[in-house]
Order: C-alpha cells, then sequence, then structure tokens
C-alpha cells in the first residue's frame, strides 16, 4: 500500500541526492518524492511515497536516521494525515468538446488556467483516488500531458513536525544528545 | 594559518601519530603545511596504498587511519579503501584536494567529483565550499568516523581554501539537533534474553566483528559466555573476539568455517547474534534461512538499521556489544542453565574433534607445500609472541581464518566484507606502523601481491617487521576453485603462468627473502625472516590443486557443508 514519509532535513549541499541516492542503493522503490523549504528557511521537508508494508517502512527510516542531514522523520499514516497532491492536465479540446470538458472539471472542483483553440489546461489538486476519477474521465478526449507533484503530507490536530516544538515538549522524539545520557 | 596549516594543526591536536598519502598539483599547499608542522606522513606508492594502510593501521590499533590525497584520480585512487572501510566498519578519515571553487563543475585539470563518487561508500562526505566551515567539518568528520559504528568519512576542500587565510570565527556546522527514536537499549531487555535462553536447548552465541570493534567487548564476552557456558562461534571479522582454544568456542561460521560451528548455526533454537550484519557468507541466502522458523533469534548491534536488514529478529537490542555483554553480566540471575544444553554442546564438541584430526592431516609437510601447513607452522613458531595476522583476499586468507589461533583481538587484519584483492600489503604495513614493536606476519597470495606490489618501497622506506609470505599457487586459487567445482574445470582467465620472480622483485627494493618449497626449506626462511628486524620475503610453492575446505556452496545451507573425510552423520 501507499505509504507517506515526511523527513525533516538541514538544507546542506547535496542532501536531496544522498537521500534519493540511499533509495536507490538499497533498492527501495519510490512512488514520488516531493521537497520544498519549511518555515524555517535552513530546514526541508521532503514527502516521500513509497509502496511497501510496515517492514520496509521501519527498515526505510532505519537507514535514513543514518544520515547526519536528517533531523526527523515521521510517518504519517492515513487515519492520522492529511495529503494532497497538485497535477496539471493538458487536454485535447476544441469548440466541440470544450464545454463537456469543462463540466467535468467542474464537478472535481478544478480549474481551467489556460486554454487555446484545441487544448484546455486543467489544475486540480487532491488526493490519489480523485486525482485518477479525473485522469479516468479525460481520457476520452485526449490527455497529452499530465504533470503531477507528488503528495505533501501534513499530520492532523495538534501533533507537529517542527524541530524546535520537539525540543521542547517531552512527548515527541527525543534529541540524540538527550538520548545518549540516560 | 591558512587552510591547509588548519587542517594539519587540527589532526595534530586530534592526537594524529600517522598519517598516509600521495602529493599532487592542488594538494602542494597541505604538502607543504606537512613540511613546516613536521607531520608524520607517510608516502605510499599508490593512493589506493594509502588508503589500505590507513585501513590497516585503524583496524590494528582501533584509532582512526587518515588518508591525504589530490584531486582527480588521487581521490579516485581511494574509493576501494574506502568501500572497504564501509564494509567493515573501519573509521578512517579522508582528506582529498579539490579544484578551486571557481573552477568547481568546468571539468578542469584533475577534476572529479569525488563526493558524488564516495557517497555511496562513506558513512558521509563533505565537499567544503565555505572558509569557515573547514574547521567545524573536520570536526563533525573526525568524531563520525568513530561515533556509534565506525566508518569511513572523506572531506574534500578545494585548493583555494588550502591557501586562503583563516578567519578566527567558527560556526557550527549543525545548529540543529537530530530527533531519533529511543534506543532500544539492553537494560530494557535483558530479562527477556534471559527468558529465551532459559528456554533454549540448542543456543549458540555468534559473535561478529562488533565485538572485536567495542571497546572492552571481548573479555565481557569471554565472561559471559562461560557464565552460561553457551558455545561461540565467530564471523571472519569477529575472529580474536574469543581465544582460539577456549573449550566454548566453535570457530568461525560461514562459507568456510567449521564443521561445529556451521552445525551449531543449522540446528540452533536460539541464536544470539551480536554486532554481525548477517552477510550472505555468514547464512548463504537469509530466505531459506528465515524459512528455518524453530528458532529464536536474538540480534544486538550498534547500527539499529543492520537490524531487520537481513535476517527479521525476535528480539532486537540496540547496543553496542560491550555495553550488551556488560549489561547482560550485571542483570544475570542466579541460576544455572547449561544443563539444559549439555548434551548439544557435547555433541559439537564431538564435532569439532573429528575436524580437528582432520585439520591435523592437512599439516603434513609436503612439496609443494601446503597452504595449511604453512599457516600452522608460522604460527606456532610464533606462538605467546602475539603477532599481528594480516591477509588478502582469496584462499590463503580462509587457510589463515582456518588454521591461525590469533592471540589478541584486532590481530587479525582482514578485507572481508568487500573481500579487496591488494588489501594485504599495504593493510600490514598500515597494522604494523600503528604497533611496530609487534611482529606482522602478512599472508598474501601471487594475485593479489602484484595487486599493490609497489606498496614494497614503502616497507622498504620504513623498514617495519613485516614478515611476508608469498602462497604460489599460480593461478587466482579462489576463483580457480570454483570453476573447478562449478564450472566444469574452465580455467577462464585464472591461471597465472608468468609469475614473476618475488623475492628478486624484494631484493631489488631492498627487502631481502628466500623461497621455500618443503618443510625445512620453510623452516629455514622463517628462522631467518624473524632473526632480522625488518621485512622479509618468503616465497612459498604452494600446490596450486588445494581446495579450500570446508565449504558451504553459495547461498546453500549451513547443512550443506562438504568437507571431505568427516563423518556424514553429522548432519542429523
Amino acid at each position: 500500500m501507499l505509504q507517506n514519509l515526511s523527513v525533516l532535513v538541514e538544507n546542506r549541499a547535496g542532501v536531496l541526492n544522498r537521500v534519493t541516492s540511499l533509495f536507490a542503493r538499497r533498492g527501495y522503490n519510490i512512488e514520488s518524492l516531493a521537497v520544498g523549504t519549511t518555515q524555517d528557511p535552513a530546514i526541508s521537508r521532503i514527502t516521500i511515497s513509497l509502496t511497501g508494508d510496515e517492514e520496509l517502512v521501519r527498515q526505510i527510516i532505519r537507514q535514513l536516521h543514518k544520515l547526519p542531514d536528517v533531523l526527523m522523520i515521521r510517518h504519517l499514516k492515513a487515519g492520522e494525515s492529511f495529503s494532497r497532491e497538485l497535477v496539471f492536465f493538458k487536454v485535447a479540446a476544441d469548440a466541440g468538446t470544450r464545454t463537456q470538458v469543462l463540466q467535468i472539471v467542474d464537478i472535481f472542483r478544478g480549474h481551467i488556467i489556460d486554454v487555446s483553440p484545441s487544448t484546455l489546461t486543467i489544475e486540480l489538486s487532491g488526493k490519489d483516488d480523485k486525482i485518477e476519477a479525473l485522469r479516468h474521465l479525460l481520457e476520452p478526449f485526449g490527455i497529452l500531458e499530465m504533470v503531477r507533484t507528488g503528495p505533501i503530507a501534513i499530520e492532523r490536530g495538534t501533533r507537529i513536525m517542527n524541530v524546535s516544538v520537539a525540543a521542547a515538549d517531552p512527548k515527541h522524539e527525543p534529541a540524540a544528545a538527550e538520548l545518549e545520557e540516560d | 594559518m591558512n587552510g591547509a596549516e588548519a587542517i594539519i594543526d587540527f589532526l595534530l591536536r586530534k592526537g594524529v601519530k600517522h598519517a598516509f598519502g600521495y602529493p599532487g598539483g592542488p594538494v602542494i599547499v597541505l604538502f607543504d603545511a606537512i613540511h613546516k608542522y613536521h607531520f608524520p606522513s607517510i608516502l605510499t606508492r599508490h593512493e589506493q596504498g594509502a588508503a589500505h594502510a590507513a585501513e590497516g593501521y585503524a583496524k590494528a590499533s582501533g584509532l582512526p587511519g587518515v588518508m591525504i590525497a589530490t584531486s582527480g584520480p588521487g581521490a579516485t585512487n581511494l574509493v576501494t579503501g574506502l568501500a572497504d572501510a564501509y564494509l567493515d566498519s573501519v573509521p578512517v578519515l579522508a582528506i582529498t584536494g579539490a579544484v578551486a571553487r571557481k573552477a568547481t563543475g568546468t571539468d578542469a585539470f584533475q577534476e572529479a567529483d569525488i563526493t558524488g563518487i564516495t557517497q555511496p561508500v562513506t558513512k558521509y562526505n563533505y565537499l567544503v565550499m565555505n572558509t569557515d566551515e573547514l574547521l567545524p567539518v573536520l570536526e563533525e568528520a573526525w568524531n563520525l568516523t568513530t561515533e556509534g559504528r565506525p566508518g569511513p568519512v572523506l572531506v574534500n576542500v578545494p585548493k583555494d581554501i588550502l591557501s586562503s587565510p583563516m578567519s578566527g570565527s567558527v560556526q557550527t556546522v549543525l545548529p540543529y539537533a537530530r530527533h531519533r527514536p529511543p534506543r532500544i537499549r539492553t537494560r530494557a531487555l535483558s530479562e527477556q534474553v534471559y527468558e529465551a535462553i532459559g528456554k533454549s536447548r540448542r543456543p549458540l552465541l555468534l559473535a561478529g566483528g562488533g565485538c572485536v570493534i567495542a571497546r572492552r567487548g571481548t573479555d565481557d564476552l569471554k565472561a559471559f559466555a562461560e557464565s552460561l557456558e553457551i558455545p561461540v562461534a565467530t564471523t571472519l571479522m569477529g575472529k580474536g573476539s574469543i581465544a582460539a582454544g577456549h573449550p566454548l568456542y566453535l570457530g568461525n561460521l560461514g562459507m568456510h568455517g567449521t564443521p561445529q560451528a556451521n552445525t551449531a548455526l543449522g540446528n540452533c533454537d536460539l541464536l544470539l547474534a551480536v554486532g554481525t550484519r548477517f552477510s550472505d557468507r555468514i547464512i548463504g541466502d537469509p530466505e531459506l534461512f528465515a524459512q528455518q522458523g524453530d528458532r529464536t533469534i536474538i540480534h544486538v548491534d550498534i547500527d539499529l538499521a543492520e537490524i531487520g536488514k537481513n535476517i527479521r529478529p525476535d528480539i532486537e537490542i540496540e547496543d553496542d556489544a560491550a555495553a550488551f555483554f556488560e549489561e547482560m553480566l550485571s542483570a544475570r540471575p542466579n541460576k544455572g542453565y547449561s544443563d539444559n544444553w549439555r548434551e548439544w554442546l557435547g555433541q559439537l564438541q564431538a564435532i569439532g574433534k573429528r575436524y580437528s584430526q582432520l585439520v591435523q592431516d592437512m599439516y603434513q609437510d609436503t612439496s609443494p607445500l601446503r597452504p595449511q601447513y604453512i599457516v600452522h607452522e608460522v604460527a606456532e613458531r610464533l606462538k605467546g609472541q602475539n603477532p599481528i595476522v594480516v591477509t588478502d583476499v582469496g584462499q590463503h586468507q580462509m587457510f589463515a581464518a582456518q588454521h591461525y589461533p590469533v592471540e589478541s583481538p584486532r590481530s587479525f587484519i582482514t578485507s572481508g566484507g568487500l573481500g579487496t584483492m591488494g588489501f594485504g600489503l599495504p593493510a600490514a604495513i598500515g597494522a604494523s606502523v600503528s604497533d611496530p614493536d609487534r611482529t606482522t606476519v602478512l599472508f598474501c597470495g601471487d594475485g593479489g601481491f602484484q595487486m599493490t606490489i609497489q606498496e614494497l618501497g614503502t616497507l622498504a622506506k620504513l623498514q617495519l617487521p613485516v614478515k611476508i609470505l608469498i602462497f604460489d599457487n599460480s593461478c587466482l586459487g579462489m576463483v580457480r576453485q570454483w570453476q573447478e567445482l562449478f564450472f566444469d574445470r574452465r580455467y577462464s582467465n585464472t591461471l597465472l603462468d608468468n609469475n614473476p620472480d618475488f623475492v628478486a622483485i624484494g631484493q631489488a627494493y631492498g627487502i631481502p627473502g628466500g623461497r621455500a618449497g618443503d618443510g625445512a626449506s620453510l623452516a629455514s626462511e622463517l628462522g631467518k625472516a624473524l632473526a632480522m628486524p625488518g621485512p622479509y620475503l618468503i616465497h612459498c610453492a604452494v600446490d596450486p590443486e588445494m581446495n579450500v575446505y570446508p565449504m558451504i556452496p553459495a547461498g546453500k545451507m549451513p547443512q550443506d557443508l562438504i568437507m571431505p573425510g568427516l563423518d556424514p552423520e553429522r548432519k542429523s
């Protein structure tokens, strides 16, 4: 099944490469990987989607923890987190089919971001099943391009993934230095 | 102080007594600082030699080994040594020069992306792109070599940083704490472990390289094993973690391990594995091994990522070997266990006895010489002197592992995980540099010796007490053995029928030596070798048909062990 891992990393040179090459080297298959800065510009958050069982996820987390750049890892489970992805479709649509496509996009609360005599460009965000459903409906018209960001995810409620909060909150993962003292 | 001087000053402050290196354009400034500070950097004859020498130094001493190389080809020549150190958890620090920052990425002369190249074979590596970062990076890199599970770390420094003045300000590299899940330590689980031990009728303690690496680990291992009277087997990397003649010791297990150790592995109902990563040379096929479900596996390792990687244990403990044994001893319930497995221990010891008779038969003075006989003779000759034993890779390595009873931990230096031919000679030099008062014995094949033969120049210069025994069977013996057994004797590219006169080569470098073709000449050559303080080279013509047994074919189970002459009922 599809699993999401959120990884906070320090913005050092080559850190994304270190993470992805670890996956390649160990033979882990990732579906997608989305990366961006956090509220602290020195820290990036990587959301990794992968197919595998709990056992594999455990092993991957253990390997990732060995990278000094990695500050914190969370396995974001379906019921306890939200996950969304952004997608662009460029669909073949002329005067004859444009209205039909617009209607479908409307049902999905998608946006038309560009139009030409022969194409429509659609923006949609949502979970994987919603994106797949729209894709299925657009296919008969002719999907010329599809661009996906890969999902990003965040936990529900008061759980916060933030190294400064974690440092102040004993319920969060302890810092490695504190662990050495016990 | 410029960047180069800051690096050398840093190494001196860390107490580095020796480094191994090779100069080149971008690191001339660094070697100028070496000159200025009288820093003891040893010139090898090839950067690969520097890498393996640093490994030998680190493996023998437990201290980080330091290697220095120039950019491009100098740095790429270190790669094999770094990969070797990565698989065998050897703490080494590589410092390489890089092209100037403004030339980075332009395919400048002698530019190679060594940080990119070595990323998969180092614990971590750095390209220093900011003068202020240099010292904090060195500090972090130094700590990483030995922190947790030791390993290689590389710091790549552009040549303009080497020559630019260092500002006084030092920023830290890691302003953020790293968050890790709480460690699953021995303390929390010792009771569970004793419970599993209490239920066991056929236990085995498997001691890996971690038991050699962890400080105090070996003394505690012995005390722990004796307190339980539990049989102990070692991996190749764990050899030396318990005294060779100890009555509970079954020897090495794995592909060329002893029948008693492999019988124990194949039939145990409790496997207590400490400081090992369950490599395929130990357990064969992990899936097949795991299917034999009737056994409890306890896996103790300092590297959590090793636990569950190849074998899924029932109890996992993230601790180093020393801490584990210490904690287990202090939590020891006041009761006996060994009555439960007296029969098991007896069976294993009986197999061991039959095997040792077969082994005695191998120690025959023949011409050409038997490799087993040579190893045995050298061991007899040096008994009680606690030499450092170094090997290259191949048949002779396995013969040395099987037949040399090393006397202390960190005294059997071999390339285990990567199996690097050419490791032996430079590693022996590095090991000897770390402890020149002990004799270092190098067992080396004729193939591997020719891979780093140029280091005879380094050895001759240093005049270290390295006694070289070349096992010359005029072929690449281990591959030849596989071709004989599994490829219908098609000896494709394994015959070395125009080997040079090794003794003459040694003499050309100023290293004395001689030839041994039978027991008498071997004894005489060994006498000469040990009578002189410096290096000596003995060329041994050995039986080219000699195969390494026992052997478990690749991917097979411990029960599938081949040992001609051994009672087949052992398998029951």
